[in-house]
């Protein structure tokens, strides 16, 4: 059964859209990720033109990360504070990504941008995830053999942490420069806007890494910040580009947010190092397929753009 | 008698005798097209008669701007680089024709009455290459075969007339993502290398139902489309959380 997309312009299978928002949700809910990364990716090989996959990507994010932040809120594992110190900057990032956005698309090279960024980020990300799993896989390995553990630091300053408008983050134990936090959300925020993504991706090691938050209280507090960015850049989106289909984020979040909760189930049976390879493996496959396509020499070098007369 | 059989002859004389010899009949089954959310693209039908003669069908969409650009390589990348901007390109092009008619006519009178897409005659608005006939050319050509490829210009020839009665009559396919707006239909009729009569109707595409309500807003009401599209997905995400942590409260 087929339905027409209004914005997207274009016919497609309606249990398509819901088995993979399903798929997607499924995979969030159990890798703890936004989904926004691999969802808009599969629009694009669907078919959809890249700026309707981001516009409606960011709809869509904005109703699985409401559904995630709801479930650490209630056992109470979000930074408010640094939720929206993050915030705000997240809010300038997107708005100035949407305007980034709308100049790519006049000049005829936003469809090159959107996916020499997937390529670049999902390959950082990919790597990092697979080493960081491998590294988890080692530690448990050495661990069980010799029965001792290695020990990590709580968490260590450097000199980020030390720059002007210091603040105190009670619930993270964090007494260092807000500029950090905001610089974090202001570029989180851009990539928002020009992929469609919710930033987790980028958002959940740095808050690791970076700030030093403890990992329990990083995926909820960086949920509440992709909320209002997703919010954010799908508003812009909308008012500035026209890109968001309502129908297609619609059908995409009914079965996303029914995955993923399914999906969450799923989490406490598995072993999460098994988990995190197997999710960077697919990681890397989704940026290797997309980079090689921007290497090939496309069948038909010319594009085609209609627009309206003025 | 003689008297009045010299007025019926003088009559006679005045009654349009060409009209007679030229004439051609045409309609289609349906002359409006509602692009509804089931809507998968369609057939309309073009019938009629002529008595003599050869005939061509052409139907044409809305006019818009359009861009080509071209890849090339830069550092092993494939990137969008020269373009060429054209005005008054059709969205939506048909051609059908019965033995070849549109061949016997002139450069000059396909271009006048749209028929072709040899012929198109696109004004160039502007662009970042030398405007010379092989790169409009090269250019003009690739837009043709895009619109090809996607269905939205199509060219039949060999229209099969009934040679006892002289009827006519030819599908006309619609892809499920044409564009909204008026299509002009004309049918010529082609005798002796020229148009001698024609018949021209209009025929009405435009959404209808809730996409039409979604297109509109989105592009009438953007910023009030965009509270909406996060409203719906606060609304799913809040509701999912409900249903599905009743239990844990």
């Amino acid at each position: 059964m087929n339905i027409y997309l209004p914005i997207a312009e274009l016919s497609i299978n309606i249990f398509t859209l819901l088995g993979l928002g399903f798929i997607i949700g499924y995979l969030s809910g159990l890798f703890g990720v936004g989904g926004g990364f691999l969802m808009t990716p599969m629009l694009i090989f669907l078919g959809i033109p890249s700026p309707i996959a981001v516009g409606s990507g960011a709809n869509m994010v904005v109703a699985s990360s409401i559904s995630g932040m709801l479930a650490h809120w209630h056992r109470r594992n979000v930074d408010f504070k640094m939720g929206m110190v993050l915030l705000v900057g997240g809010l300038i990032g997107s708005t100035f990504g949407a305007f980034i956005f709308q100049w790519l698309s006049a000049i005829g090279q936003i469809d090159f941008i959107i996916r020499l960024s997937y390529v670049v980020f999902l390959s950082i990300i990919g790597i990092l995830m697979f080493g960081e799993s491998l590294k988890a896989i080692f530690i448990n390995w050495y661990n069980k053999r010799h029965r001792k553990s290695i020990k990590k630091k709580l968490h260590h300053h450097n000199f980020l942490h030390h720059l002007p408008f210091k603040m105190r983050f009670h619930r993270s134990g964090l007494y260092i420069s807000a500029i950090l936090p905001l610089l974090i959300g202001v570029f989180v925020g851009i990539l928002s806007s020009i992929m469609g993504v919710g930033g987790g991706f980028v958002m959940v090691p740095a808050m690791i890494y970076l700030l030093g938050m403890p990992t329990n209280i990083v995926v909820g507090t960086s949920l509440f910040q992709i909320l209002f960015v997703a919010a954010n850049a799908t508003f812009f989106q909308a008012y500035l580009n026209q890109t968001v289909d309502i129908m297609l984020a619609f059908l995409l979040l009914i079965g996303s947010v029914v995955g993923a909760q399914y999906g969450t189930k799923l989490t406490m049976r598995l072993k999460s190092e098994q988990l995190r390879i197997l999710l960077a493996l697919i990681v890397l496959f989704i940026a290797g397929k997309m980079a090689i396509a921007l290497f090939i020499q496309p069948d038909n070098l010319f594009t085609l753009e209609f627009l309206s007369n003025e | 008698m003689n008297k009045i059989l010299f007025l019926l002859l003088f009559y006679c004389s005045l009654l349009p005798v060409y009209a007679i010899d030229n004439e051609i009949v045409a309609d289609i089954n349906n002359n409006a097209l509602a692009l509804t959310t089931q809507f998968d693209g369609t057939e309309l039908l073009i019938f009629g008669s002529l008595d003599d003669g050869d005939i061509i069908v052409t139907v044409r969409g809305p006019a818009f701007d359009a861009i080509i650009r071209k890849k090339q390589q830069k550092y092993g990348l494939w990137v969008n680089h020269d373009y060429m901007r054209f005005h008054n390109v059709p969205s939506f092009y048909f051609m059908a024709s019965s033995n070849r008619a549109e061949e016997f006519l002139s450069t000059n009178q396909r271009r006048l009455h749209h028929i072709g897409m040899n012929d198109f005659m696109l004004n160039i608005k502007d662009s970042n290459v030398d405007n010379n006939p092989t790169i409009i050319a090269l250019f003009t050509q690739s837009l043709v075969k895009k619109m090809q490829q996607q269905g939205f210009y199509r060219h039949a020839s060999n229209m099969i007339i009934k040679p006892a009665n002289k009827l006519f009559r030819l599908d006309v396919p619609f892809p499920a993502n044409i564009p909204t707006g008026t299509y002009i239909t004309e049918i010529f009729l082609i005798k002796n290398k020229n148009i001698v009569a024609a018949q021209t109707f209009p025929i009405f595409v435009e959404r209808q139902g809730i996409g039409a309500y979604i297109h509109q807003y989105a592009f009438a009401y953007s910023a009030f489309f965009g509270l909406i599209a996060i409203i719906i997905a606060m609304l799913c995400g809040f509701i999912a959380d409900v249903i599905w942590h009743r239990k844990t409260r």
